[in-house]
């Protein structure tokens, strides 16, 4: 041992604190009973006193062999535990209480240990010291192993979804072969042949319409439609259809959500800081548009991962790409959380989620904080992605103290507006440093003239206080520490009075300071008491105060100085928020009486001081009115996105033990997924955050799982259940697919058509898988009740979207133009941050669902109700619930019932009163098929019996309408209305 | 009456047949068969509760432990004084001492220490366990309110309500499993009731928003357009084109479920207007919680509805004070006043369900998401504080006239058997009988809890 302890000491001994190691290293090696040094003599008795006593007390509980579960796989019962460590690493390092994270933890620096409480802090010493020591510790029992599981990375390629696709079409024949099968009917067909199952006979042509319309577009066709199509007997009737539907404008309106929903996109930020997303609808926009242009999905992969990064031929693509990276930007923050690094953490982990689920179909979040459980990705590849987002800027600057604000980005703009906007801000910019720089000669003077005029300043802490004010610094440019405001609460029980003591009587000018704002109450009752007794002004704090932008005058009031004189700031009588901050009285001069004695030298000044300030004064005024002009002459700002940039500083990451940032483990070079690595290590620069690298990656042919995700999804939205049934999880955790060689088929051929997904679509809506009538056969459905193998179509409920848009269109109020910004009103957070806030005040529009604002915590009830995606998380797959919050809605909201009446209206006035055409025009219109012969009875017999007709006509048209109205409602409500056949 | 004359006995019967639109509730033995294919049909716990339900009092902005539940003659005697240690990170307090302006006196057989500002609830500390050592996530609100509701200050997790809903369906289908009276729309908002991936079902019901219950209403529960006649008229009509739809299609259970939840709605519809209708309280009770006293009538009538709701099934009422304990100034006017809000129903609330048997399976929390410091903010408020803070419970297999854990003499940090809202958490879930490492959920490829990887049940405060 000695030997050893001399070898390493020589080899290193050019560097001290490796000798340190090393001495350290050899005393552990004798610690193990070997030969017993002076100071493990000592060591060895503290330890038998003092901390195997400690230890079994406070630490064998959770870190010992005799419990099911050791926390933290950190064993404290042998010394090999310590040594090894747990998932934090090793617990001590002997000699060093400094670097022990035992000590760390006993001390509750970082982890808390243990959670219960602290310990006593003579034990906590006792630690130190033992750790001093070089942590003897006779221990010597092997410890347990805890068999780490490794990822074994190879075997996890073996997995289906990280296979390469099997492009080589199986040649399938199918005896009784059509030539109107398609090849993807084959893949089907040979499935369903191998349990003796046969395919559904094709739908009805009122069926196919209503069910292409709502899967191209997610409207209903007119009635017209419908017969036309019924009509019409030309061999392509059905593919003119589907072309004509992708044509459509208002397929981008359809598709685009599916993918809003997996981007989770929102008009708000949610979560405890509901701020307004301005610029979010651009992205919005932008999905619409890539889909109704068909744009190559593998570029609109790359343009939301790295599209600010991408190069570009024109301002436009420039400006579509960065508003591309919306898709890194619109999920919800924790925008106050005080601790910044954790809060940059927690939004990189959303973004490694959502790129994780979205594109590929993995659940990357587990990997936080372990290895993946059941996937093959281990905590380093997490932590090799989160390096590219922690190098990524997605916050930037505090909208309140403490709060967080999200990266903005300029937009290249047309070169005139630009010109124009340079202009303005350069003349403006002059403008406003003149007028700084006049302030501050105004205000320079004005001081040396206070100075000799005394001013008196009372900040609201000097103030009686009445009633439950609020305090704030929210709005800046107030006087003092804070200011208050009442909440807009408690109207006429709130008062703050300002004492007033004043060293010489005369008459003051009285300024009143508040922060301004357009919710502010306009009629502010100050009373003065003053010398000749009471005055009540009304002051209004919408504007900016005159004075230094801070004080408004409300008038001049004589005070003696040996009476008692306050200004009162009331909420009586006011609407709107009422501030209270401070007040100023200033002196002024009177012909009568002169401020005070001044010398000659202070008189001569003072006139000098006044003289000055007139054409201080006069100048300001001139500059301030010409501002004021420009302002009013502003061009258009330029447009802005919600969009990413490349961090300042970029770096790789070290993984955060257990997820917890503080927890620094080892770095990770910024990669990928190992298990579906493309090529070689990714080659990222150290001035890139890897964002163009990673859209590469995702968008390239060869990543196993990229278009398979997308085709799946393009597959659950027509045929109702995905290949695989689990859209957003390809993993082990995932379902398998019902048919492999289908979906590799439809991956590869969708690559081949340069990643169309209008092509994709119109493949599948032609088969005739996808025509099949629905109708249920008793013989198939004992072998495959969930319809897996596709012997018929699956039915399917209409998502909130169709429902709502469908009772707008049926009702002739349906407004298809497309949408702008859906938040334009809002300030900088939807409703007030307070609990009393009544929240956010829903706009009425007719416009599509699609713009419709979302903002977040304040979904639309008729939305929310019927599975509209949570936009809080990914969601390729929408739940399809039944509760009856959604029958209480369709029967009892007011929209359903105007609806009802307005398409009511639309009919009688189409066909008249007879109640049998009346009948068959509604079924016509929201069944998209006419009555059956009980249903006409039943319908007749509604509207007859509901009242008794009166004889005048307008009586009887206004009864009809309403007996009408209440049968429409009744279809609106009803499952038929909801299901897509 | 004039509707029903103008039906005929053929229509009353088949309305009765039905169970529709309060009429008759003779479905309701035809809904308990397909009890078992709902989500919210009562399940068994994993081991025998000793709760059956929860009240839960959330007093929003985080009351302060140090002027309510923890006397510190410290802070008193160091009054003004700088704080001998470190303070909490990123708060806007400095760290001046600042003595409760308000005295403290033991009360019960117990002595449980309460001070002057809760003259009604002291008298139920035999009643109540009082725990001084919480402690939480979150510096912010909307860290510490999510934090408290999820286990989560920072992911989208589901709310208790939600899990416990999840866990144990509801006794009365007729009613939600979940209310939520008056939540925050900041601060989380719906999150805070919400479900995140769990099936959407148990999401809380709202009433009100914002501490202020309004007309106590369901959302679309009711309408005001059409009579009670016409829309039985309307509900026959569509469940016999439903019933037609259903037997078109054959098999499906899509449309099969609708038309079952339409049937409950109306169930609903019926029943929950009584549930909600104050007015059916003796006069004496109303005036026990303080109805019709303009302090106390806002939170009265949300205690007096939270029993009421209890009492009719609902597994998890929460009610919800608004954001007025947040006294970063004023702390004496402001916890003076929400004092005189609260403290009289709630001491009511306690009685009543004694009372009524109740009590002994209920579980009431009494909690803000966070305490306020010891150390002075301004000139006369405190800053947040989840370093350390009180809570109490009651009811539902808790000890009673007790007190666990303490904080520093200062009361600014939980030194003493520390309980995390992890260990809140799993306790609430233990009492009901519910082990919360069981109660799992499997949602993008993992499975989650209502705790996550923490949590630990406090034995110590259970009979």
């Amino acid at each position: 041992m000695q030997l050893l302890h001399l070898l390493i000491s020589q080899r290193y001994s050019r560097n001290s604190s490796l000798v340190r190691a090393a001495l350290t290293l050899s005393l552990l090696l004798l610690s193990n009973g070997v030969c017993v040094h002076a100071d493990d003599a000592k060591g060895i008795e503290l330890f038998e006193s003092r901390i195997r006593p400690a230890l079994i007390k406070y630490c064998y509980e959770c870190h010992s062999d005799n419990k099911k579960e050791v926390k933290g796989e950190l064993f404290l019962d042998t010394a090999a535990g310590w040594r090894k460590g747990g998932e934090s690493g090793p617990a001590i390092v002997p000699g060093m209480p400094e670097k022990s994270l035992l000590l760390e933890a006993l001390r509750y620096e970082g982890l808390e240990m243990p959670p219960a409480g602290r310990l006593p802090k003579q034990v906590v010493k006792d630690f130190e010291r033992w750790i001093q020591l070089g942590a003897v510790d006779p221990r010597n029992k092997k410890s347990p192993s805890i068999v780490p599981r490794v990822i074994d990375i190879e075997k996890g390629r073996t997995f289906w979804s990280f296979q390469p696709l099997k492009t080589e079409v199986p040649n399938i024949s199918v005896s009784d072969d059509k030539s109107s099968l398609t090849q993807i009917d084959r893949f089907v067909l040979n499935k369903l042949k191998k349990v003796k199952l046969k395919p559904a006979a094709e739908a009805d042509r009122r069926t196919l319409i209503r069910r292409l319309y709502f899967d191209l577009i997610g409207l209903p066709p007119q009635p017209s439609d419908v017969d036309l199509f019924v009509n019409d007997t030309s061999q392509d009737a059905y593919s003119k259809l589907v072309d004509t539907l992708l044509k459509s404008p208002q397929f981008g309106v359809h598709w685009g959500r599916h993918w809003l929903d997996v981007a989770r996109y929102a008009d708000s930020n949610g979560g405890d800081f509901n701020a307004t997303f301005h610029n979010g609808w651009r992205y919005r926009d932008y999905v619409v548009n890539s889909f109704n242009k068909d744009k190559p999905y593998d570029q609109f992969v790359r343009e939301q991962i790295a599209g600010d990064l991408l190069p570009y031929k024109s301002d436009e693509q420039r400006a579509e790409q960065m508003i591309a990276t919306g898709f890194l930007m619109v999920g919800t923050k924790m925008l106050s959380e005080r601790d910044k690094e954790k809060l940059r953490m927690d939004v990189v982990d959303e973004q490694i989620n959502t790129v994780g689920a979205a594109f590929m179909g993995m659940t990357m979040g587990c990997a936080r904080c372990h290895d993946h459980k059941f996937d093959p990705i281990p905590t380093s590849d997490y932590y090799a992605m989160a390096g590219i987002f922690r190098s990524t800027k997605t916050l930037e600057g505090e909208s309140a103290k403490f709060v967080s604000t999200w990266k903005r980005r300029s937009l290249p703009a047309r070169p005139d507006h630009q010109a124009a906007v340079d202009q303005y801000e350069k003349t403006k910019n002059d403008l406003e440093k003149n007028i700084s720089t006049t302030k501050k000669q105004l205000r320079e003077a004005t001081a040396q003239l206070a100075h000799i005029s005394p001013v008196l300043t009372i900040d609201d802490s000097l103030a009686i206080i009445k009633g439950d004010w609020k305090s704030s610094t929210l709005s800046k440019g107030y006087i003092g520490k804070n200011y208050l405001h009442d909440e807009q609460s408690g109207k006429g029980e709130k008062s703050v009075e300002f004492p007033i003591n004043i060293s010489t009587s005369a008459t003051y000018d009285v300024r009143v300071s508040y922060t301004p704002g357009n919710n502010r109450s306009n009629n502010v009752p100050v009373t003065v008491r003053h010398a000749n007794g009471e005055s009540i002004v009304r002051l209004n704090q919408q504007p900016q105060p005159k004075i230094d932008n801070l004080f408004t005058s409300i008038g001049q009031f004589p005070f003696k100085s040996d009476q008692r004189a306050t200004v009162t700031i009331s909420n009586r009588d006011t609407s709107g928020y009422v501030i209270a901050d401070a007040i100023q009285l200033v002196q002024v001069e009177t012909q009568k009486k002169p401020v005070k004695k001044r010398s000659a030298a202070e008189e001569k000044q003072y006139q000098q001081t006044k003289k000055l300030l007139e054409p201080i004064k006069t100048a300001l005024k001139t500059l301030e009115a010409k501002l004021k002009q420009l302002s009013a002459s502003a061009p258009k700002p330029l447009p802005q996105a919600l969009a990413a940039d490349e961090f300042s500083e970029i770096s790789d990451c070290n993984i955060c033990v257990r997820g917890e940032y503080k927890n620094k483990g080892p770095m990770v070079k910024r990669s990928f997924l190992q298990v579906a690595m493309t090529s070689k290590t990714p080659s990222i620069g150290k001035t890139e955050s890897g964002r163009r690298q990673l859209a590469d990656w995702i968008a390239n042919p060869k990543h196993p799982l990229t278009a398979r995700v997308i085709v799946n999804r393009i597959w659950y939205h027509l045929i109702g259940r995905g290949i695989v049934s689990s859209v957003d999880n390809f993993g082990e955790l995932g379902d398998r697919p019902t048919h492999p060689e289908l979906l590799d088929f439809l991956a590869a051929d969708f690559m081949r058509d340069h990643w169309s997904i209008k092509k994709t679509i119109r493949k599948i809506v032609l088969s005739h898988s996808y025509r099949m009538s629905s109708g249920h056969r008793e013989n198939c459905w004992k072998v495959d009740p969930e319809n897996q193998l596709l012997w018929r179509a699956h039915r399917r409920r209409l998502p909130a979207e169709a429902i709502r848009d469908s009772m707008l269109a049926m009702s002739n109020q349906l407004d298809l133009s497309p949408g702008k910004s859906p938040v334009p009103g809002l300030g900088t957070l939807v409703s007030t941050n307070s609990a009393n806030a009544k929240g956010y005040q829903r706009q009425q529009t007719t416009k599509r669902s699609l713009y419709l604002p979302v903002i977040r915590n304040e979904l639309p009830p008729i939305l929310t109700l019927f599975d509209f995606a949570d936009p809080d998380m990914v969601t390729g797959k929408r739940a399809v619930t039944n509760v009856p919050a959604q029958a209480l809605l369709l029967m009892n909201s007011p929209f359903v019932m105007d609806c009802s009446d307005h398409a009511a209206a639309k009919i009688l006035k189409a066909v008249g009163d007879n109640n049998q055409n009346l009948v068959t025009a509604t079924y016509q219109l929201i069944f998209s098929r006419p009555p059956t012969e009980k249903e006409m009875r039943k319908g007749v017999e509604f509207l007859q019996q509901q009242f008794s007709i009166p004889n005048e006509k307008a009586e009887r048209l206004k009864v009809h309408k309403k007996a009408l109205a209440q049968f429409i409602h009744i279809l609106f409500a009803s499952t038929e209305f909801r299901m897509q056949g | 009456m004039s509707h029903y004359q103008q039906m005929n006995r053929r229509e009353l019967l088949k309305l009765a047949a039905c169970g529709l639109g309060g009429v008759s509730l003779s479905g309701l033995h035809h809904s308990e068969s397909q009890a078992a294919s709902q989500p919210l049909a009562p399940k068994s716990p994993h081991h025998l509760p000793k709760a059956k339900r929860v009240i839960f009092l959330f007093m929003h902005g985080g009351p302060s432990q140090v002027d309510l539940f923890d006397p510190k003659p410290m802070l008193t005697k160091h009054d003004g004084k700088q704080l001998p240690f470190e303070p909490a990170k990123n708060i806007d307090a400095v760290p001046k001492l600042l003595k409760s302006p308000w005295k403290f006196s033991q009360h019960g057989e117990c002595g449980q220490w309460v001070s002057e500002l809760l003259p009604h609830l002291s008298q139920h500390v035999d009643e109540m366990c009082v725990v001084r050592s919480m402690h939480s996530n979150g510096q912010s609100h909307g860290q510490a309110v999510c934090m408290m509701h999820t286990g989560s200050d920072n992911l989208v997790r589901p709310s208790v309500g939600a899990w416990v809903s999840y866990g144990l369906g509801t006794d009365n289908p007729a009613l939600p499993s979940f209310v939520s009276l008056s939540p925050a729309s900041g601060h989380g908002g719906p999150r805070n009731y919400g479900t995140a991936f769990l099936p959407a079902i148990h999401q809380a019901t709202t009433i009100g928003r914002s501490g202020k219950l309004g007309n106590a209403r369901i959302q679309y529960l009711g309408n005001q357009k059409i009579t009670k006649y016409e829309q039985q008229k309307q509900l026959l009509l569509l469940q016999e084109i439903n019933r037609d739809h259903l037997e078109r299609l054959q098999r499906d259970e899509q449309v099969k479920g609708a038309i079952q939840s339409i049937e409950l709605a109306f169930r609903m519809q019926s029943a929950a207007p009584e549930v909600l209708d104050l007015a059916q309280e003796t006069k004496e009770t109303q005036e026990m919680y303080g109805i019709g006293n303009k302090t106390t009538d806002n939170f009265a009538r949300q205690c007096l509805l939270a029993r009421r709701l209890s009492e009719a099934g609902v597994r998890y009422v929460e009610i919800s004070t608004g954001n007025v304990w947040d006294q970063h100034s004023n702390l004496k006017k402001g916890h003076e006043s929400n004092s005189l809000k609260t403290d009289q129903p709630i001491a009511a609330l306690l009685t009543d369900l004694k009372n009524r048997g109740l009590l002994d399976d209920t579980l009431v929390v009494w909690g803000g998401e966070f305490g306020r410091t010891p150390i002075v903010q301004g000139t006369n408020g405190r800053d947040h504080n989840p370093q350390g803070f009180t809570i109490w419970l009651a009811g539902g297999g808790i000890k009673k006239g007790f007190a666990y854990g303490n904080t520093d003499d200062y009361g600014y940090y939980a030194i003493e058997n520390r309980v995390h809202i992890h260990d809140l958490h799993a306790t609430m879930l233990h009492l009901l009988g519910l082990d919360h490492t069981r109660l799992n959920y499997r949602y993008a490829g993992r499975d989650f809890r209502l705790t996550d990887v923490y949590g630990n049940v406090v034995h110590e405060i259970i009979a």
